[in-house]
């Protein structure tokens, strides 16, 4: 692919560039939902899209991968089964993901593309096209410098944006991208080097926003994956978790499922995939009622193990976590990961105490 | 569903409503069979059925729910009171909430506005007497961690080594026999502590648990009470909130700030159905029946002059009404007898069910109403703490299934009641109306994130001429009775103790149930392992020789059984726990419940 | 393969019961190409859907040398299980795979084999013996030893006896607990290793089982002198896809379902999470 093409374009056409998008494609952008909150969701007009937002607690993960994904339909017809597969093709639009979520969104493409590739996720990935908003002034819980997946993006957008008060900077990733802007060419200008140098700097305000102290990944890591991380520990750091599940939800790269057919009526069911928990203890369960991880603190050190080991960061060529926070907002326990990453670095664990 | 946080269920069943069984459109039962049916002939049958018992002076009563919305549980109690003239109208496992509550009064100075979960996030104790407050309330087992993770410390009373324990600065176990008392004992020594003056000198060595868990108590200047429905004996619970009020009424005395006392219910809407008139003795907003403003209200908002006449508990009435309405819920979850309750409801006269999941209640009926699951339709819901929230359509109900609102009202109207809302809005506008603490919220205030507090909340909202006396007669009848000692003799010549445990709801909700994530969690066992566990403790699994699943014969004066057991550390030694959904699996056993000792062997 | 997760029809052509809960099905895909074109190694596994309830893995029973119909081997336990017995020939199921990856059949030429199975064990074992039969030249000696818990228990009976009946090969039988009509061996399945000659320098061992019997087996074999990569085994977790994807059946970072089933016993000691 050539090389980023830059262009800016002036806050005051945003609209018509959206309403150009919204003509061709589904748009899906942060918006205010009937009862107040922030959320994703298909949008109708170019007001509904939200510029200026606290990033939604519901990840946009569920348009690549729904929580509850039919996948085939079985209808016994003349007595034959048939399967006949649930094609959903549309063209969509993520608009403002912040930075965080577009990286696990290129996460969750590379897993399912990588050994056997699951075509239904492929698909669609390849007609979901991503417009990032750089995140100019960072959010409070987020540490996306630690994984490299923020504040503003090098990879892992088809259009990122950044807000330049009176335009916005627009860098152009992939073809896809190019497509986008190409909806309503007229509306951008090149960008000037004066543009480019505002909005480095606003890069540089951002990252320098975070200060020294995060959440860092590299010594965590280390120990983890050389098993030096005791298992008193991950036992004492399981009793102030709730086993909620609520932090594998959330997560914009967790992506465990389970698959299972509803119910069958009159000859006909559907399969579906489902999204799972591997903080559910019924996770590994086995018919017979063997279960291999009981232990509470067996399944918190698995979750760790996954997100954050060099075993699988070999594999995925990246961290598991992109540091959006949002496991710390929503945890009802302690645990959430910069809590417990730090947990691990020091060998010992407080309650979380000093994060509290 | 609390400050935008979900348990596990709400997590992951947030659409189980697709994978359940479920009647897709009314039926009705003719020569033995339910057959489907319009809207307009069910509810036709229905009413005829239900009318024609009434003017025949037969006893009918309607069964409201904590799993159902407020709107909801106050149609019901209309449709006992204003359509059918009954005091019939109860929801199973209110009892268990009552019992909590009956025993407690506000001690004196509390008339703080805070809700409890904030109030218990900043003590500096917290006493709680749980079975397993992480699977039962896992919103309240977050504000406990909360406290903790604040400096505030633990003490947990309890049957067994639980996740909440295992934090706690000190465990006392409840003996099987006498699950009491140790909250009397722990009342006592605080007593004694707060005479001498000297918190400080009864923590030191030597001390015991009760004394160590006293004198944190007093030293302490924040203190909160959880308790827990640990037990299912209806004068266990009553006897332990009655020490409990006692004690924190010491701790008002002693100088200390006012305690929290949370009770918690066991569903999702207990307070709520509550609130709305949901029990025998009580009128909407929790008054009592006499109550005269709550009367005028009423008949206000109904139009009519309803029944004012106390009626039959949940239980009472499957036993011996001719008719009866349920409301979302199913028997067998909540009924001492599951199997009893499945055969007494076969026998009624009629049985109009509003409830769209294929339970053994359902399949009883006479007229199978389907309305909209939690989550399928708007409403609002009093979490135990007091917040009225807003809930919101996630999704749409398939079919012909109705808001649980809507169908209730058109058996209102069908049965020619004066009361029948035509709109949502107009019926929370009657609620307003009708219960004035909940009139004292601005409705905008409703969806605001999290919802409104209602103005006397975070406390019991009823104070019983009954506790006082109540509270002073418990600490006296189970004194400073010694905890059984754990015998020591040999597990063949050992004395068993079989001994139901509290009341565990979440694990049958048909929302659980029908997930395919949460129907394989070890909380919904039952689906799991369909002949029933006990649990047993390791220790005595090893005297015994057996392992985690294996079966035991289990025999007592009135019956003899083979159950599987599963296994629990830190348990008391020479009980057995029924878990409570498989109460029934040893009814056999137990006879109607309590305590019984039985010789257990290898099978 | 239209979708990874998608299966294809198959129909049922026979059933045998082995035991009151264990059955064995013969089944064809219905789709002439794809059962022509459909190729695997013993150890590997299917995922089986019975329409409405779902899918679950089954070994495959029967070997690739035998035509491409395929036989599965299954134990009643639970929904899936349960619903799949109701089912008979000419009843339609799902399949997808073959999964996982399989024993390495060209690593065993030249050598003597041993077969320890436990219970439900036999039948990917089953898949690799029939193939060293039709083989028969390239492999050493055989020995072939197998419990159960009782005689009842026993699965492939008839087909023992057939194997017992194949020039060098040994077949040894025992049960836990004996049953009526029973006057073999018993005891639990190491005893056999008591019954038989084995030269630990020219074998390959493969156990399987369920996890305590595996792990009592293998001790033996390493006591007796075989080194742990000559030892091959299954494991066995709770699985989903069967595709690498879901999560279900990782230990540590490995994923039973793609890496495995199929490992040798120092892999198995080097695993960790
Ligand atoms: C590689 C492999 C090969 C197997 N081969 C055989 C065989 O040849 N014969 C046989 O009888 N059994 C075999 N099993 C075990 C068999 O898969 C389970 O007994 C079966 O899944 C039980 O499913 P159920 O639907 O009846 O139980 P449910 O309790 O309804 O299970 C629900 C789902 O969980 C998963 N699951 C539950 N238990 C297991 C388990 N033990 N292993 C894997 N997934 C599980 C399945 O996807 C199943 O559909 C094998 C397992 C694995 C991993
Ligand atoms: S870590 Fe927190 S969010 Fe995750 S399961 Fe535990 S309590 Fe829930
Ligand atoms: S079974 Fe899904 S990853 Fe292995």
């Amino acid at each position: 692919m050539e090389r980023s093409a830059t262009r800016v374009i002036a806050r005051s056409d945003v609209n018509e560039w959206l309403a150009h998008i919204l003509h061709h494609r589904d748009v899906i952008a942060p918006t205010r939902s009937p009862g107040g909150d922030t959320m994703f969701a298909p949008i109708t007009s170019p007001d509904d899209v939200l510029w200026d937002f606290e990033n939604p607690l519901a990840p946009p993960k569920q348009f690549l991968l729904p929580q509850t994904e039919p996948l085939a339909h079985f209808r016994r017809i003349d007595g034959h089964m048939h399967v006949e597969p649930v094609a959903e093709q549309r063209e969509r639009v993520l608009f403002n993901v912040r930075s965080c979520d577009a990286s696990a969104l290129a996460f969750l493409r590379e897993t399912y593309a990588r050994d056997l590739a699951d075509d239904v996720v492929e698909r669609r990935a390849a007609s979901l096209t991503v417009v990032t908003l750089a995140c100019s002034v960072p959010c409070e819980l987020g540490f996306c410098v630690c994984t490299d997946a923020g504040p503003f993006l090098r990879r892992d957008f088809d259009v990122q944006l950044t807000d330049l008060g009176d335009a916005f900077f627009v860098e152009v990733g992939t073809d896809k991208g190019r497509a986008l802007v190409g909806l309503a060419d007229a509306l951008f200008q090149d960008a000037a080097s004066d543009d480019q140098a505002r909005r480095d700097a606003s890069e540089l305000a951002a990252r320098a926003h975070f200060g020294g102290e995060t959440c860092h990944f590299g010594s965590a890591m280390r120990r983890i994956s050389t098993k030096r991380v005791a298992d008193e520990l991950w036992e004492s750091m399981s009793a102030w978790c709730l086993d909620c599940g609520g932090c594998t939800h959330v997560c914009p790269t967790c992506y465990c499922f389970s698959v299972s057919d509803t119910p069958p009526a009159d000859g006909c069911s559907t399969r579906c995939r489902l999204w799972d928990s591997c903080q559910y203890s019924a996770f590994t369960l086995e018919a017979t009622g063997h279960n291999p991880r009981t232990a509470h603190g067996e399944r918190m050190k698995r979750r760790f193990h996954h997100k954050a080991s060099a075993q699988y960061f070999q594999r995925d060529g990246r961290v598991g976590c992109v540091g959006c926070g949002r496991c710390v907002k929503v945890c009802m326990g302690t645990t959430d990961m910069p809590t417990v990453i730090a947990a691990i670095r020091h060998g010992t664990w407080d309650g979380g105490r000093a994060h509290a | 569903m609390s400050e935008g946080r979900l348990c596990e269920r709400g997590w992951a069943a947030h659409d189980a409503a697709r994978w359940g069984a479920r009647f897709h459109e009314p039926h009705i039962r003719e020569h033995g069979v339910l057959r489907p049916a319009s809207w307009d002939e069910a509810l036709g049958v229905a009413a005829k059925s239900l009318r024609s018992l009434r003017d025949r002076g037969r006893p009918v009563g309607v069964l409201g729910s904590g799993r159902a919305s407020n709107e909801e549980n106050f149609l019901a109690v209309a449709l006992a009171r204003v359509a059918l003239h009954t005091g019939n109208v109860d929801a199973g496992l209110r009892r268990c909430y009552e019992d909590l509550l009956a025993a407690l009064e506000q001690p004196a100075a509390a008339a703080d506005r805070e809700d409890g979960i904030r109030r218990l996030e900043r003590s500096d104790v917290i006493v709680l007497i749980e079975g397993d407050l992480t699977t039962s309330h896992p919103r309240v087992a977050m504000g406990v961690l909360r406290a903790l993770r604040r400096g505030g410390r633990l003490i947990t009373a309890g049957w067994s080594r639980t996740q909440m324990s295992r934090l706690a600065t000190v465990h006392l176990p409840l003996s099987a026999a006498m699950p009491v008392s140790t909250l009397a004992a722990l009342q006592q020594a605080f007593t004694e502590l707060a005479a001498r003056g000297d918190a400080v000198s009864a923590g030191g060595g030597g001390a015991s648990a009760v004394e160590r868990a006293a004198s944190i108590v007093a030293e302490s200047r924040r203190v909160a009470f959880v308790l827990t429905p640990f037990d299912a004996d209806s004068v266990v619970l009553r006897t332990a909130a009655s020490l409990i009020a006692a004690l924190a009424d010491d701790v008002a005395a002693a100088g200390g700030t006012p305690p929290l006392v949370l009770p918690l219910p066991v569903r999702a809407n207990t307070c709520g159905a509550f609130d709305m008139g949901v029990a025998p003795h009580l009128l909407p907003g929790r008054r009592s029946l006499e109550d005269h403003d709550a009367r005028d209200r009423l008949r206000a908002v109904w139009g009519t002059e309803p029944c004012w006449s106390g009626g039959l508990s949940a239980e009472e009435m499957i036993d011996s009404v001719s008719g009866l309405v349920v409301l979302a819920d199913d028997v067998t979850e909540f009924h001492r007898r599951p199997d009893r309750a499945v055969a007494a409801l076969q026998s009624l006269d009629t049985l109009v069910v509003f409830d769209s999941f294929v339970t053994p209640t359902t399949k009883a009926a006479h007229v199978v109403l389907p309305i909209a699951a939690f989550g399928e339709t708007a409403g609002t819901i009093t979490s135990l703490e007091g917040r009225v929230q807003r809930w919101r359509s996630a999704a749409d109900a398939p079919h012909s299934i109705r808001p649980g609102w809507r169908a209730l009202r058109d058996l209102l109207d069908a049965l020619g009641a004066t009361y029948a809302p035509q709109s949502l809005d107009v019926l929370l506008r009657d609620i307003w109306t009708a219960v004035p603490s909940y009139g004292a919220i601005a409705p905008a205030a409703l969806d605001a994130a999290g919802g409104a507090v209602l103005e006397d909340s975070g406390a019991p909202r009823r104070a019983t001429p009954v506790a006082d006396a109540m509270r002073r007669t418990a600490s006296r009848r189970v004194g400073a009775a010694p905890a059984e000692a754990p015998s020591d003799a040999t597990a063949d010549a050992m004395r068993w103790l079989l001994r139901g445990e509290g009341v565990f709801d979440w694990g049958d909700d048909p929302l659980v149930t029908s997930s395919p994530i949460l129907r394989r969690t070890p909380a919904s066992e039952r689906k799991l392992r369909p002949t029933g566990v006990v649990m047993m403790s390791t220790d005595d699994a090893e005297r015994l020789g057996v392992r985690d699943g294996w079966t035991i014969r289990v025999r007592s004066r009135s019956g003899e059984a083979h159950v599987a057991v599963s296994l629990r550390a830190g348990q008391e030694r020479g009980v057995l726990f029924v878990p409570f959904a498989y109460r029934d699996r040893l009814s056999a056993l137990s006879g109607d419940g309590g305590a019984v000792e039985v010789e257990v062997s290898r099978a | 393969m239209p979708n990874l997760l998608l299966p294809s029809v198959a129909t049922i052509l026979t059933q045998r019961d082995e035991t009151p809960d264990v059955r064995t099905y013969a089944l064809r895909f219905r789709d002439p190409d794809e059962r022509a074109g459909f190729a695997f190694t013993p150890g590997q596994f299917l995922e089986l859907s019975v329409f409405g309830f779902g899918e679950a893995p089954f070994c495959l029973a029967s070997s690739p040398t035998r035509g491409p119909d395929v036989e599965v081997t299954v134990r009643r336990c639970g929904r899936l299980t349960d619903a799949l017995h109701t089912l008979g020939p000419g009843d339609e199921v799902g399949l997808r795979g073959p999964c996982g990856n399989g024993f390495d059949v060209d690593a065993a030429r030249g050598k003597d084999l041993v077969f320890v199975a436990g219970g439900i064990g036999l039948p990917p074992l089953r898949s690799l013996i029939w193939n060293v039969f039709d083989r028969r030249r390239e492999f050493g000696r055989v020995t072939i030893l197998y419990g159960a818990r009782t005689p009842s228990d026993l699965v492939y009976k008839d087909e023992l006896r057939d194997w017992e009946r194949q020039a060098d090969v040994t077949v040894r039988v025992t049960v836990d607990r004996t049953g009526p009509g029973w006057d073999g061996t018993v005891g639990m399945v190491p005893v056999l290793f008591d019954h038989v000659e084995l030269n630990a320098a020219t074998s390959l061992a493969y156990v399987c089982g369920p996890p305590i019997m595996i792990k009592f087996v293998v001790q033996d074999l390493l006591k007796r002198g075989f080194a742990a990569e000559h030892v091959i085994s299954t494991l066995e977790r709770m699985m989903q896809c069967g595709v690498g994807k879901c999560n279900h059946c990782c230990v540590g970072h490995r994923y039973l379902c793609r890496d495995g089933p199929v490992f040798n016993v120092r892999e198995i000691t080097e695993m960790w999470e």
